[in-house]
């Protein structure tokens, strides 16, 4: 053998050292022997000159290892073995940790791309969104110049977007495009990755137009390929040439593809009259043709010293200026803007509270398994006393000892760690179709490394946390008590209770998560329950725009519906420009001064016939009622107390009057009228003129509504549409419940996972304490107590510690639950049905840990026990 | 006089053992026991010194080590000098000798 350091020589180090020792102690004993001592004296004697052989063991290999690094090997050592020799405690602390761990990191990954750093766009809040800037009350028009003037923003931008058709290598597909002002790449400070952005000079030429495209539609429409520039494409019927492509980075607006420079600006006006006289839209002159459009919004970047609130002050202000000279020449009011937030906030909003409240359901989830790992260590080193006790009297000091617990824990952790990684790639990827298209960042591949690292950090954070609690019962034992047991007793009752507050925190968090699942549940009802004031059961709706630019006249469609009536497809049919739940609406205001809001339907014949909408007076449209109008009952009520409107005049905008014909009953147009206040408060305009880019078409199926799309699909590219979307209303209605059905899944398996850990928690608490309090037991039916009230006892404290828990985690449940008060639906946060099942299910698990572990006290052999 | 190593100054146990092996390889036990009888039972070596100076003077290439039998036919690691320990037992050795010669003048001066 070589007497060398090397890697990994340690165990051979020690076995021959240990050896030669041996060797010289042996020799001592002889020579003592030999000199006449007893054997046994000679033993004792050599042993006592020697001293500890560990230790001379442990300062010799040291000399040829750094102190801290030897350390560091035997704790190491040490907490393997501890790990191996109590896998069950620490294997299942793993699985729990590991569990636990996976799914915070997903939480995590998703909550940081939706709410965290929605989109990656340097200094992003420096950015505003500016809602609603520029549109009035009666029209769509809008003045981009006045906004111009606004000093808290440089740049102001805008852009709207929208689905177009994108002719390029001569095929014609519809892609998202938006239209984008001057300035808009200097506001959101992206680069491109091929190419270049938008020049000043680009927004001067109204064709060919210069546009920029994304990576994905690069790939996918041109395979790629380097000579794209320069390329013809025609969009939205305008001529253009690509002149640069846009990492897939950049994700906002969401689901753009093709950006193209918006019409050249008019002069910027520095007077409210000249302006009134130069009303400019932005699709007209020169702008895209969209199909559909989806969205838009102005942004601007801050100036200095600037705020969303000095920007929201001055925009008021010029709103205001607009509004006093324009209004009284044109009629048109303008309306304020809406309140003006950074892009960030404006982004994560409709998404914040949801994702909140799952990110901190996720948290009590993980604070559950560690508080159930800490509870399986703290069980493992009070188990383990007699053990340390061997390892000091070899002479093993505190400080290794400790080290070797927290290691342990921290070994645990960082596997945990390990395993919650392949966790969170399996939930992620299980989760994947329905997390993308919530935001593109969660597609891309740097999610993967973001996923892994914090299931490392935290697994690794949580085995310190963990080995903290075997540490703190650890530190209550003195050197001496470690070494004789001696005084032993009051840092094991300092353990145990240590593990029972544990518990208590488990059941805790078990009762909140529970009673969430509760509200989530009862919140789903309440929205399935809700009254649509339309028949969603067997209605198909096909959505279509006309190919080109080209509007045809309604009545072709007509005669397509009647053929399809006729060829008893549909028992009934109509057009209209959106549809129930499937289309999001424009509010107008109507009534005296325009005052009420109200949701705007422009429908065809058959219309109420076709959705099973109901007449509560009046009748349906007739031919020559161009200026008729029907409204819901709720519009009635709120503009004339009554529902008997019929023959009333209604004022719409400052202009028009129309006469009220019909009074139907109100539909929804979203389940939780808190998104859109005036939902069921609705104005039907009559059909007339032709078909444009974008309509809808709703038919009453006679049998199911599968076996006839593919004929009515054909029939609507045969009259010359392309059908953009087509569904069942029932269906409809399902995606619309889907985002209270995904929390109350979430929920659900949430309150379950709390519940089988406080349960498997109980147990554990109730098995230790028979374990301990056997003799006791014992005694007491020896001395006369029965076996039932024995078993009491134990079933007694199970059901405390479940109370416990169950009053702190109500205490917590109440404010954290109105933190998400958003998410409920027809249900408080403190809803007490929610309250008292979860209190009801925990009593229930509580009382079944319990029974098993008591149950034990029946078959104890009381003479066996007592001859002890 | 039974002695802890920390009541020899710096290098003193790493010089007795050296010229200890320099008549012949020893193993540990026989080590303290011919120092023992060397300093007539003045200096006894303990065990906790005398490993790991053996260790530090093994990883310093003064001694090698190789395993064989003891008298009694106990198998025990023997240690050898080597070249090097035999220059460091001399350097180690004239550096005494001197210091002592420098204690000892110091020690009868006398007062003027």
């Amino acid at each position: 053998m070589t007497w060398r350091p090397r890697i990994f020589w340690r165990r051979a180090f020690d076995r021959d050292l240990t050896a030669e020792m041996r060797a010289h102690l042996e020799e001592r004993v002889e020579d003592l022997v030999d000199a006449g001592m007893p054997r046994a004296e000679a033993v004792r004697r050599a042993r006592a000159e020697f001293g500890n052989l560990m230790r001379h063991a442990e300062d010799s290999r040291e000399v040829w290892t750094s102190r801290t690094l030897d350390r560091l090997g035997g704790a190491l050592y040490h907490a393997v073995r501890g790990v191996r020799g109590n896998f069950s405690t620490f294997g299942t602390a793993l699985a729990v940790l590991g569990l636990a761990t996976g799914l915070f990191a997903t939480v995590f990954v998703v909550a940081d791309a939706l709410v965290f750093r929605p989109a990656r766009i340097q200094d992003i809040d420096r950015v505003v969104v500016i809602s609603g800037l520029g549109e009035t009350i009666d029209s769509g028009w809008s003045t981009p110049a006045w906004w111009g003037q606004a000093r808290s923003v440089d740049p102001l931008v805008r852009w709207h977007g929208g689905q177009a058709q994108l002719t390029a290598r001569d095929e014609t597909r519809v892609e998202d495009v938006a239209s984008v002002s001057r300035g808009f790449f200097e506001v959101i400070r992206t680069a491109p990755l091929h190419g270049r952005l938008l020049r000043d000079e680009d927004f001067q030429n109204i064709e060919p137009r210069a546009i920029v495209i994304s990576e994905r539609l690069w790939q996918r429409r041109f395979g790629g390929d380097p000579d794209t520039f320069g390329a013809p494409v025609v969009v939205g019927g305008l001529r253009g040439v690509v002149v640069g492509i846009l990492p897939s980075t950049l994700t906002y607006p969401r689901d753009i593809s093709v950006w193209v420079a918006a019409p050249p600006d008019p002069p910027r006006y520095s007077s409210a009259d000249k302006a009134a006289e130069d009303l400019h839209d932005l699709e007209a002159p020169g702008g895209v043709q969209h199909v559909r459009r989806t969205g838009g919004a102005w942004l601007g970047r801050l100036a200095a010293g600037q705020s969303a609130g000095t920007v929201e002050a001055e925009m008021q202000a010029l709103a205001k200026r607009l509004t006093e000279t324009v209004t009284p020449k044109t009629g048109i009011r303008y309306a304020g803007s809406t309140p003006v937030r950074t892009l960030g906030d404006a982004l994560a909003r409709p998404v914040r509270a949801a994702t909140m409240a799952l990110f901190v359901a996720t948290a009590v989830v993980l604070l559950l398994a560690l508080a159930n790992a800490c509870t399986l260590i703290v069980g493992s080193v009070l188990e383990r006393r007699h053990q340390f006790s061997v390892r000091v009297s070899l002479g093993a000091t505190r400080g290794r000892l400790a080290a070797a617990l927290a290691l342990e824990s921290l070994l645990t952790g960082a596997l945990a760690g390990l395993a919650g990684a392949g966790v969170g790639v399996v939930i992620f990827q299980l989760a994947e179709p329905l997390l993308v298209p919530l935001s593109p960042l969660l597609g891309q591949p740097r999610v993967w490394i973001e996923l892994v690292s914090v299931c490392v950090l935290t697994g690794a954070g949580l085995g310190l946390l963990a080995g903290s609690s075997a540490l703190l019962v650890f530190s209550t034992w003195s050197d001496w008590q470690l070494l004789t047991h001696r005084g032993h007793d009051a840092g094991v009752r300092r353990g145990r209770r240590l593990r029972t507050g544990l518990v208590i925190a488990q059941v805790a968090s078990a009762m909140l998560l529970i009673t969430a699942a509760g509200v989530a549940a009862r919140t789903f009802v309440a929205l399935a329950q809700t009254p649509l004031g339309f028949e969603p059961t067997g209605v198909l709706a096909v959505r279509f725009s006309m190919r080109g630019s080209s509007a045809v006249s309604s009545a072709p469609v007509e005669v397509l519906l009647d053929e399809l009536i006729a060829r008893r497809l549909a028992s009934a049919a109509t057009i209209a420009d959106r549809l129930p739940l499937a289309d999001a609406g424009g509010m107008r205001y109507v009534g005296p001064s325009n005052t009420t809001p109200a949701s705007v339907m422009t429908v065809g014949p058959r219309f109420f016939e076709t959705l099973g909408i109901a007449f509560f007076g009046g009748r349906d449209f007739e031919q020559g009622d161009e200026n008729a109008v029907i409204i819901s009952r709720r519009l009635a009520t709120a503009l004339w107390g009554t529902s008997e409107a019929v023959g009333q005049r209604l004022e719409i905008g400052s202009a028009s009057t129309r006469e009220v014909v019909g009074v139907v009953d109100d539909i929804r147009s979203s389940l939780d009228e808190r998104a859109m206040p005036w939902d069921g408060s609705q104005l039907y305009f009559p059909w007339s003129g032709p078909v444009r880019t974008n309509a809808a078409i709703a038919l009453k199926c006679p049998q199911p509504c599968d076996a006839i799309m593919p004929a009515v699909m054909s029939e609507v590219e045969r009259l010359g549409g392309d059908v953009l979307w087509s569904n069942t209303m029932t269906s409809v209605l399902g995606t619309t419940l889907a985002p209270a059905r995904v929390r109350l899944i979430l929920a659900g398996a949430y309150g379950l996972f709390g519940l089988m850990l406080a349960a498997a928690a109980i147990y554990g608490a109730v098995r230790d304490v028979v374990a301990e309090r056997t003799r006791e037991a014992t005694v007491r039916m020896a001395l006369g107590a029965s076996p039932r009230a024995v078993q009491r006892l134990i079933l007694v404290y199970g059901l405390a510690i479940c109370f416990a828990g169950i009053v702190v985690g109500a205490a917590f449940a109440w404010p954290l639950l109105s933190l998400a008060r958003s998410l409920a639906f027809g249900v408080t946060p403190g809803d007490p049905v929610a309250y008292l099942g979860a209190a009801a299910v925990l009593i229930a698990s509580g009382v079944l840990a319990s029974v098993g572990p008591a149950a034990q006290l029946a078959r104890i052999d009381l003479r066996a026990l007592l001859s002890e | 006089m039974p002695t802890d190593h920390q009541d020899l100054f710096p290098g003193a146990l790493e010089m007795m053992i050296l010229q200890t092996l320099r008549l012949g390889p020893l193993h540990g036990y026989a080590l303290v026991q011919a120092i023992k009888r060397a300093s007539d039972d003045l200096v006894r070596v303990e065990e906790g010194s005398l490993y790991p100076a053996l260790q530090r003077m093994l990883k310093a290439g003064w001694l090698t080590a190789e395993w064989g039998l003891s008298a009694r036919n106990r198998r025990v690691r023997v240690y050898q000098l080597t070249r090097e320990g035999r220059r460091q037992l001399e350097r180690k050795r004239t550096g005494f000798e001197r210091l002592t010669a420098g204690i000892m003048k110091v020690l009868r001066t006398v007062e003027p």
